[in-house]
């Protein structure tokens, strides 16, 4: 199989494609400087150009990071992108000349390469040209590729002239990727979207035979007595307002979830969406618990005591919205409240467990020491949950699922409990370290 | 009676910020006299823990490790300056950590497969929780309030921030030492 080398033409000489490498997704593509530890500021431009959305790569040959090392600087600009992208086509292929391979072929390139894979034209073309002519020289014995953009063609052509260079090189002037990967052999990988399968006439026959017999259903079920359904259902509703006053809301759920989904029972679904529609009536009146923070002010002796009686009064706040993060400083003890709802359940943690967690009827308080270390900030997470139903049961399923802080209450869970009338807020509360002592 | 900072006004504090740095200075200029290897200057301190490009040479580093108020007065100063800080994580594995989180950042460590001995630092901070004015300028790796390593953010907007580092740096093995304090200043 044979290798081609890629060099990226810059304005500052020639800079060789050492290697390209895959990199864990996390990471975000970076260009290195010779092997080292030294990203070059094109970094952020060559993530672009990579990773979807705007990245090209990623779209043509999968991946979501690499890392590329050059020969040589490349400070800024955009016209290494033509040589990169043959470089990933090559890569992709196995047939990147790396750094100490010997290549039986090379490509010098200059472009910029749109999303739609056209190369747009670059600046200073003879100069790229005139301060690669000592590597073109050197590679003469392979012929290589230079590649620009179409524009560029006759300023290219003049540049290889005055340099002697022109019977060494093979000049392509190149209006898309394309014409490029053809040069050195390759192709864009075939992606041709394939049309939808056009459905059989005796599956469309049968469909319309399945519509008439779900019509002929929906009539027979409200052709059965009223009065068979209305004693069933009420039956069934008893039990499940049962089971809901006694707080068993998670098997109340399920058992919800089950008889919504059961075959061949036409009143399964509405009886059950009507019986969430009361569930979620038992939500607080006022938009989910509330959630206060009084805190108490460390002594500048290093103590923790509360105001006497006639002296400043708690630092108080409603914490912020849970997506933002309410911010206090030089606090040594704060006190949560939530409170707005019937029966209301608090889970405070640390990155330090266990949890401190209380249940109230119309309110719940929880008080935490914070640590004395006088530089460090602590955060606290807290975990609202309100209700006209009782939660002890829903907190004990809950807990072991929520996720360790400062993570908020996933959103499913969230509506998982909203659906058996819970609401649940987080919010973060961060207590900086008081300066200045 | 004492005046507190506040009572002082804009002009107050910037004559007693000048005051200081003079009394610092000169304190740091007679023990240079005195001394060979002089003990670190209040300067020196603010220095390292604000300027990402300074060094505490080694035998600063160690007058610090053994004088308590070197110790005291660095630990306050990170206070005062660090932004965001993560504390010691808890000693539950034993192997070196890849993350490290505190409130409002994220710090993870990434071996490159280009170059194991090359590791990837990416530093995710919460913009709500940064309050200071300009960017952050450094990291700070701290072990029971002594310096261990820093590691110089580069100058770029947003606050996901990627760096290469050797994998056998002050910085990296700092970062995966489930033992020290990250601040970010």
């Amino acid at each position: 199989m044979s290798r081609t080398r890629v060099h990226i033409g810059t304005t500052e000489g020639p800079a060789e494609i050492q290697r390209l490498t895959a990199e864990p997704p996390e990471i975000r593509s970076v260009v290195c400087l010779d092997g080292r530890a030294v990203a070059l500021p094109i970094s952020r431009d060559y993530e672009g150009f990579v990773r979807r959305p705007t990245g090209i790569i990623e779209r043509v040959w999968g991946g979501q990071a690499f890392r590329m090392d050059v020969g040589a600087r490349v400070t800024d600009g955009l016209s290494w992108q033509l040589g990169a992208f043959l470089a990933h086509a090559l890569h992709a292929n196995g047939r990147l000349a790396t750094s100490g391979v010997a290549p039986d072929a090379a490509v010098w390139a200059t472009g910029e390469v749109d999303a739609g894979l056209a190369i747009r034209p670059v600046d200073e073309i003879p100069r790229k040209l005139e301060l690669s002519a000592e590597l073109l020289r050197g590679l003469a014995p392979l012929r290589p590729w230079v590649m620009v953009p179409a524009e560029a063609a006759a300023a290219a052509s003049a540049a290889l002239d005055s340099l002697g260079l022109a019977a060494a090189c093979r000049l392509l002037p190149v209006a898309r990727a394309e014409d490029a990967l053809a040069a050195i052999g390759l192709v864009l990988p075939g992606a041709a979207p394939r049309a939808p399968d056009p459905a059989p006439p005796v599956r469309a026959r049968r469909k319309r035979l399945m519509a008439v017999g779900i019509a002929a259903m929906v009539l027979l079920a409200i052709a059965v007595p009223a009065g068979w359904m209305a004693v069933t259902w009420r039956r069934t509703f008893l039990a499940w307002t049962d089971q809901a006053a006694s707080g068993d809301l998670i098997a109340l759920d399920q058992v919800l979830d089950r008889t919504g989904a059961e075959a061949g029972c036409l009143t399964c679904g509405p009886a059950v969406r009507r019986f969430r529609a009361w569930l979620a009536t038992n939500l607080p009146d006022d938009n989910g618990p509330r959630i206060e923070a009084e805190g108490t002010q460390r002594s500048p002796y290093g103590g923790c005591r509360p105001p006497p009686p006639a002296g400043p009064a708690p630092v108080r706040a409603a914490l912020a919205d849970p997506s933002g993060l309410t911010v206090s400083t030089g606090l040594c003890r704060v006190r949560y409240l939530a409170s707005g709802a019937p029966r209301i359940a608090l889970i405070v943690s640390t990155r330090q467990p266990p949890d401190s967690v209380a249940i109230g009827a119309g309110e719940a308080a929880v008080t935490l020491d914070l640590p004395a270390l006088y530089i460090y900030a602590s955060e606290q997470r807290v975990i609202a949950l309100g209700s006209k139903l009782p939660l002890e049961s829903v907190l004990a399923w809950l807990r072991p699922q929520i996720p360790p802080p400062p993570a908020v209450l996933p959103d499913p869970l969230v509506k998982r409990l909203a659906s058996v009338g819970i609401a649940a807020r987080t919010l973060r509360h961060r207590v900086d370290p008081e300066h200045g002592l | 009676m004492s005046v507190a900072w506040s009572d002082l006004g804009a002009e107050g504090q910037r004559h007693a910020e000048a005051h200081f740095i003079a009394a610092s200075l000169a304190a740091g200029l007679r023990e240079r006299e005195r001394s060979s290897e002089p003990r670190p200057s209040f300067a020196d301190l603010y220095a390292w823990a604000t300027d990402p490009a300074h060094r505490l040479a080694p035998a600063q580093q160690a007058m610090v490790a053994s004088d308590p108020d070197l110790r005291r007065g660095l630990a306050l100063l990170v206070g005062r300056v660090g932004q965001l800080r993560a504390v010691a994580a808890a000693a539950a594995s034993s192997g070196g950590l890849d993350r490290r989180e505190g409130p409002g950042f994220t710090v993870r460590l990434t071996a490159s497969r280009a170059d194991a001995a090359q590791t990837y630092v990416s530093i995710d901070i919460d913009p709500e929780s940064w309050r200071a004015d300009s960017p952050p300028a450094a990291l700070l790796v701290l072990r029971s309030g002594l310096p261990v390593a820093k590691l110089a953010l580069p100058d770029e907007p947003g606050f996901a921030l990627q760096l290469i580092e050797p994998t056998d740096s002050d910085i990296v093995r700092g970062l995966r030492d489930a033992g020290t304090d990250l601040v970010l200043v």
